[in-house]
């Protein structure tokens, strides 16, 4: 099932969790204007996996952004459980980003120098710092990803793969509701890369929304996803 | 005169004021835009750049009226100090009565100050709420702060062209204490106690609804905590020049409020007036809050700002209450008892 701005995706259904009206994002490039996203309309709805899927260059992972609050739509509204973002105070949007949604980005944002459990309870130092049941869920999480064993391990010493799961583990220490993911099987064997979708269905069988923006022909073709949406030159197709 | 410029308080009060009014001027402009086109509900590109700007122009505005608030602290600072330089001024009262503008300047920026602390409010308010759904009222506020504020540039930059170094001051014994002999002496002496302890006793009371409205903000509590706020005022200033003055001096005749700002009055003036005044304008900020009460439309929101403020205003007034108390407390310890004004004290 493919997305189209024009398709009939109702931006106010009520079981949207994610969602954008006629969003554009406009960058300034010397006197010329670029628009990375342009008049994109979509509405993800919840426990539902997406994919995202074109090339460098399209607009995924700015529409991501957006998607997920963390980039504001130049015009258009976007909307997270149902709250406009556009218009929010800064510390309101990030309160609602860190309760909603879970963030792995393309280059994993893993700290070196630090384990992977480490990594894995960095979300929680604003809320200053990890308690003993903290530690208990990360520790879950790490072993539902294969990765317990290497929880002391520091990041640097981790193969690509485990680095991608770790990070996957990384957003849901905070049990958000809404996932997304840029490029979650980037430079991963297909193996590696079967495991992360593998992960991305029993997350979404769990409840959660899950977006990943990917290139990776793969995970977009993979017969579990819900909606596979086209991106090319910052528009849906 | 230019050279009258060439004095460092003066010309820090001034360079204050001229940038203070620059950033008021700018946001003015700024304001037009948002009252003409800000529509919160709205999504285009105009609208959401409108918003980052107003955003940005609010926290440059802050920070202009939180200076335009210090520039009260500086004009007193100023004349004070220029007292020394005017044969015959003992003080600010000298200096500012030496010139035909008279206490224009104090009174533009005492009107400024006050209003720069309800606008302070607002945007406070505006800033806690999720989104800005008060810009556009705060914005329209600024046509009435803004005007204050150039005015009380106008009437600074007047005074001090029109000063006269040169002149020969009256000393406030000759005409504050005269003025004030006269008006306090003309009534009963008890006139003069009640005065007092009335205004000590409106001070207990402010405090205790404001801890009140700290407990638990509600319509009621604000507006009374601010009706009490506002009466404290308008009895202690009295109540300071005819009762605390003299007996901080430990001169039944001397009355100047602003020799209370030297050192022989241990600068007792300064926490005393700059504890009333931030007390008096934080309660009267409280009904600007309930007065958006119901557009913040977020209960919590505009009840946990009106604790913190009726908080600090409680401190403020506290700190007037016990100012106002020391003077008479530590004459009645000195002369063990006797009164000042020659009858029961």
């Amino acid at each position: 099932m493919s997305g189209d701005d024009e398709r009939t995706e109702s931006p106010e259904s009520t079981d949207e969790v994610l969602g954008v009206s006629e969003v554009f994002k406009r960058y300034r490039d010397g006197d010329a204007t670029v628009e990375a996203v342009a008049g994109v309309t979509l509405s993800l709805p919840r426990a539902s996996l997406n994919v995202l899927v074109g090339p460098s260059g399209a607009g995924k992972t700015t529409l991501l952004g957006m998607l997920g609050g963390l980039v504001l739509p130049t015009s258009g509204d976007a909307r997270i459980d149902g709250v406009s973002v556009v218009h929010l105070r800064d510390h309101h949007r990030t309160a609602l980003r860190r309760t909603k949604v879970g963030f792995a980005f393309q280059d994993l944002a893993l700290i070196q120098g630090m384990t992977l459990l480490e990594n894995v309870l960095l979300p929680l130092t604003p809320r200053g710092g990890a308690r003993k049941e903290d530690v208990t869920r990360a520790e879950a999480l790490l072993e539902r990803f294969g990765l317990l064993d290497k929880r002391d391990r520091r990041v640097e010493r981790l193969s690509g793969g485990e680095r991608q799961r770790g990070a996957i583990a990384r957003t849901l220490v905070l049990e958000p509701p809404i996932l997304l993911l840029d490029e979650p099987t980037a430079h991963l064997d297909s193996e590696n890369a079967a495991a992360i979708v593998d992960a991305l269905v029993e997350l979404r069988d769990d409840g959660k929304t899950v977006v990943a923006a990917t290139h990776d022909a793969r995970l977009a073709e993979d017969g579990r996803v819900d909606r596979s949406l086209t991106m090319r030159d910052g528009r849906l197709c | 005169m230019l050279t009258n410029l060439l004095r460092p308080f003066l010309l820090a009060r001034l360079l204050s004021g001229i940038s203070v009014s620059a950033l008021v001027v700018v946001a003015l402009f700024v304001a037009v835009r948002v009252l003409r086109r800000f529509r919160l509900g709205e999504t285009s590109e105009g609208q959401l750049l409108l918003e980052r700007r107003a955003e940005l122009v609010a926290t440059l505005v802050q920070a202009a009226l939180g200076m335009a608030i210090f520039n009260l602290a500086l004009t007193v600072l100023a004349a004070d100090h220029l007292s020394q330089a005017i044969r015959g001024a003992m003080c600010a009262y000298g200096v500012f009565s030496s010139n035909d503008l008279g206490f224009l300047p104090l009174g533009t920026s005492a009107l400024a100050a006050l209003a720069c602390v309800l606008w302070l409010t607002l945007h406070r308010l505006d800033l806690a709420l999720p989104d800005p759904r008060l810009t556009r009222r705060k914005f329209i506020a600024l046509f009435i702060v803004g005007p204050l504020v150039l005015l009380d540039l106008w009437a600074t930059l007047a005074w001090a062209f029109d000063l006269d170094l040169g002149v020969v001051a009256t000393c406030c014994s000759a005409s504050i204490d005269q003025a004030g002999t006269q008006t306090f002496g003309a009534a009963p002496m008890g006139g003069r106690v009640t005065l007092y302890y009335a205004a000590l006793a409106t001070l207990a009371l402010a405090v205790l609804a404001l801890f009140a409205l700290y407990r638990r903000p509600g319509r009621v509590r604000a507006w009374t905590a601010a009706a009490l706020a506002a009466l404290s005022v308008a009895l202690c200033l009295p109540a300071i020049v005819g009762y605390v003055a003299p007996h901080m001096y430990e001169n039944p005749r001397h009355l100047c409020p602003f020799c209370l700002l030297h050192a022989d009055a241990l600068g007792i003036g300064w926490p005393l007036f700059g504890a009333l005044f931030l007390a008096g304008s934080l309660g009267l900020s409280l009904v600007v809050l309930e007065s958006q009460r119901r557009r913040a439309a977020d209960d919590a929101i505009v009840s946990a700002l009106e604790a913190r403020v009726a908080k600090v205003a409680m401190l403020g007034f506290v700190i007037t209450f016990v100012l106002c108390v020391f003077p008479v407390a530590r004459y009645a310890w000195i002369s063990g008892g006797a009164p000042l004004f020659g009858g029961p004290g």
